[in-house]
């Protein structure tokens, strides 16, 4: 599953460090989640969401619609 | 030698070593320059290295962001049951080919090395259970089935060879160190191909 988690975090300005310490996970958690090798699960989306202050759908992407997006 | 220098080197340097100053006793004890006993005495002390082994670890789980309370808990559990595994051998061999035991105590002593590999096994579930980081704990999943396949795989396929006489008797307690070289291939595997991602992505 695609996701806009590198272009946010830029937009704060934040490292993955960053971004690991206010999730609470480890940084590789975050690169893995990034580069779309791992999809996490639905609290910790949750979590991520709240750190943007956007909606799950705002972050990460159907694949139809990554799909309609590279049209 | 100091503590720098120590702290500078690599776990690839400390597998190394342990490596190479394993087969240094075996090739000693191969050529008859040292006893049976001694051979499996020097061998269990090589142990000691796994100490400076697990701070490397750590120092490169620190650098790579792959470190957590629970993999700490998890690193110290781990040396301490593959301390005890390597010390339950060496007493065992040790026990068995100096005071000649026999019956009930032998099969006692022979089994005494399975209680720390119980131990790795309840420290890899406990990890598990502790881990609150669900990538690391996936991770610590795939690496376990990496572990699993190779053991499985390579039990099984040399087993066939055995069937047909292609190959020598393998023994038993292979399985824990095959197991553990399954799970290493498998974390520096994925390791790299995050790192190959990660660079891809920059």
């Amino acid at each position: 599953m695609k996701n806009r988690l590198r272009v946010l975090r830029a937009m704060k300005e934040w490292s993955q460090q960053d971004l690991a310490q206010r999730l609470e996970v480890s940084r590789q958690s975050v690169n893995a989640i990034e580069t779309g090798k791992y999809d996490p699960s639905l609290p910790l989306a949750f979590r991520i969401a709240d750190v943007f202050e956007l909606t799950i759908e705002e972050i990460f992407l159907r694949e139809e619609e990554d799909a309609k997006a590279e049209d | 030698m100091t503590d720098g220098w120590i702290e500078r080197r690599s776990p690839g340097f400390w597998i190394g070593a342990i490596l190479g100053l394993m087969g240094l006793i075996a090739g000693l004890s191969v050529i008859d320059a040292i006893g049976k006993t001694t051979s499996i005495l020097l061998m269990a002390s090589t142990g000691v290295l796994l100490y400076p082994l697990m701070k490397a670890g750590e120092r490169c789980e620190d650098r790579s962001g792959t470190s957590s309370p629970a993999v700490r808990r998890y690193n110290r559990g781990m040396l301490a049951a593959s301390l005890a595994y390597i010390a339950g051998l060496g007493i065992a061999v040790w026990l068995t080919r100096a005071a000649g035991l026999e019956g009930p105590i032998l099969w006692a002593i022979a089994a005494l090395p399975i209680l720390p590999i119980f131990a790795m096994i309840w420290v890899m579930a406990r990890y598990i259970m502790d881990e609150q980081d669900e990538y690391l704990r996936h991770l610590a999943i795939m690496s376990n089935m990496g572990g699993l396949a190779l053991l499985m795989g390579l039990a099984s396929l040399w087993g066939f060879f055995e069937e047909f006489e292609l190959v020598p008797h393998a023994p038993g307690w292979l399985s824990v160190p095959v197991w553990a070289l399954g799970m290493g291939l498998t974390r520096w595997w994925i390791a790299r191909s995050n790192r190959a991602e990660q660079a891809g992505g920059a």
